[in-house]
């Protein structure tokens, strides 16, 4: 497989974005927006062994070192790249254990986007503050990328808009946003950003503004009751959050009770709606915590 | 005393020796077993606590294991680490086997001692941290198991073997003189 990759150019590499392996099928390869099957002319088909062989590799044969990431179905390697993986789920009291006989995986490629915030950055600052900014978009819109580009700049501080190096707090509870492998993280996520690998988020959010000081919380996809007490509480303390949330619009927004009550208290100073309109990263509304439009799109997209 | 009578001394006197080496030798390889099988389970204790309390990945558990070791057992541990880095994505049972065949045939522990090590394999790595401590449990126990009878071994024959060495060199120089 490794060879068959070798074999594309950096270019088609650069736009790598998904490699989809199923034991018996063709092995497949998301280039742009474009599926191509990987192969040299002919569509390599994936053996049980190689399945195996893969999850040998992406485990380093340590099962038990990855026992929290097998429950969620997913496992961070090196380089901050994550390989989702299907197959039978063992249960233990109605709750996933493990995963075996694992037959398919999809390795999600992770590479910084320098400039994926550029068309929202400037409008989540005022006062030369950072406000709490809450990001939604469908999945595959860009919203963890824009996460960990507003991290970035964040962290090294933007003296464009008067914002000052701020010290950032990452609840990372998908090791999605800084990618951390053995707790390091492999993506560039800023030089004054502490990460929280593997926590829960509501409980990760806590931590760090007792422990750590931050200027700044991320999070990710905030869905349950609990995540959106914990951003109204760092809120309340004084604390900038900036999270992220599945969704397709305000409406969509509005519909789910654990988010609704973010919306109405004014807990985020900044609502981004995002789509994959023009590519993923397409804003297409900025609003302010009440949900008035502050910005209609599209701006940007593709990242 | 002549020459000839002098010889003759000095060769029962080697002939003696050399028994009381080879029994001397006979009695070091059993006590040594004792030792690389004593060292080999505090090892997997070590290795058990890597896993199960530091979630360590496999070949960082077993160097960590191997680290206050010295000679058979540390070379075995270290060389399954080798082979899990160095390997192509086989199981760690394949990565555990080969340092088996590798450093167990050459080294203090018995045919018996190694098919029972040869068992923990499969097991490893392939499971969460409580299945795992479960599997590193059940072969700790089984090295006990060796190294009382190891200990038994040793204590019945060391001495006998130094003796019988030296009684033997004794026996042979005395029918060659």
């Amino acid at each position: 497989m490794a060879e068959t990759l070798s074999r594309y150019e950096d270019g088609d590499l650069l736009r790598l974005s998904e490699i989809r392996v199923r034991s018996g099928l063709p092995c497949t390869l998301l280039i742009g927006a474009c599926e191509v099957p990987a192969g040299n002319g002919v569509p390599y088909v994936v053996s049980t062994e190689d399945v195996d062989r893969m999850f040998n590799l992406i485990s380093a044969n340590s099962v038990h070192a990855f026992e929290e990431e097998l429950r969620n179905g997913y496992i961070t390697v090196k380089g901050g790249h994550r390989i989702g993986m299907a197959g039978k789920t063992i249960l233990e009291a109605g709750r996933v254990r493990t995963i075996k006989h694992i037959r398919s995986f999809n390795i999600r490629v992770t590479r910084d986007c320098p400039g994926a915030a550029g068309p929202v950055i400037a409008h989540l600052i005022e006062n030369s503050r950072p406000q709490s900014s809450l990001i939604v978009g469908p999945p595959g819109s860009g919203k963890t990328t824009m996460l960990r580009e507003i991290s970035r700049l964040l962290s090294n501080g933007l003296p464009e808009y008067g914002v000052s190096p701020q010290n950032v707090g990452i609840a990372d509870e998908r090791s999605e946003i800084a990618g951390c492998y053995q707790g390091v993280p492999q993506n560039d996520v800023g030089p004054r950003t502490d990460v929280l690998d593997g926590c829960p988020k509501a409980e990760g959010m806590m931590m760090l503004i007792r422990a750590m000081t931050p200027g700044v919380i991320i999070t990710d996809e905030i869905g349950t009751a609990d995540d959106a007490q914990a951003c109204v509480e760092a809120s309340c303390a004084g604390v900038c959050v900036v999270a992220s949330a599945h969704g397709a619009g305000k409406t969509d927004l509005m519909n789910r009770p654990s988010l609704k009550r973010l919306v109405s208290p004014g807990t985020f100073g900044r609502i981004v709606f995002l789509s994959c309109r023009r590519g993923p990263g397409t804003v297409d509304e900025i609003c302010d915590g009440r949900g008035g439009t502050l910005v209609s799109g599209p701006l940007g997209g593709a990242l | 005393m002549t020459t000839a009578g002098v010889l003759k001394f000095l060769g029962a006197g080697l002939v003696i020796l050399a028994g009381a080496l080879g029994g001397g030798s006979a009695a070091a390889a059993l006590e040594k077993r004792l030792s690389v099988l004593e060292e080999l389970r505090a090892a997997l204790e070590r290795l058990r606590s890597q896993i199960e309390y530091h979630s360590a990945p496999l070949a960082a558990a077993l160097d960590a294991a191997a680290k206050p070791c010295s000679g058979e057992s540390k070379e075995l541990l270290l060389c399954v680490a080798e082979n899990l880095r160095s390997g192509d994505g086989a199981p760690a049972g394949e990565a555990w086997s080969r340092a088996l065949d590798l450093v167990g045939s050459g080294s203090h522990l018995n045919v018996p001692d190694i098919a029972a090590l040869r068992l923990l394999g499969p097991a490893l790595g392939a499971s969460d941290r409580k299945d795992q401590a479960r599997h590193l449990e059940s072969m700790i126990g089984n090295l006990g198991v060796h190294i009382r009878e190891a200990r038994d071994r040793s204590a019945k024959y060391a001495l006998l073997y130094r003796q019988m060495g030296v009684l033997c060199g004794a026996l042979v120089a005395l029918l060659l003189t």
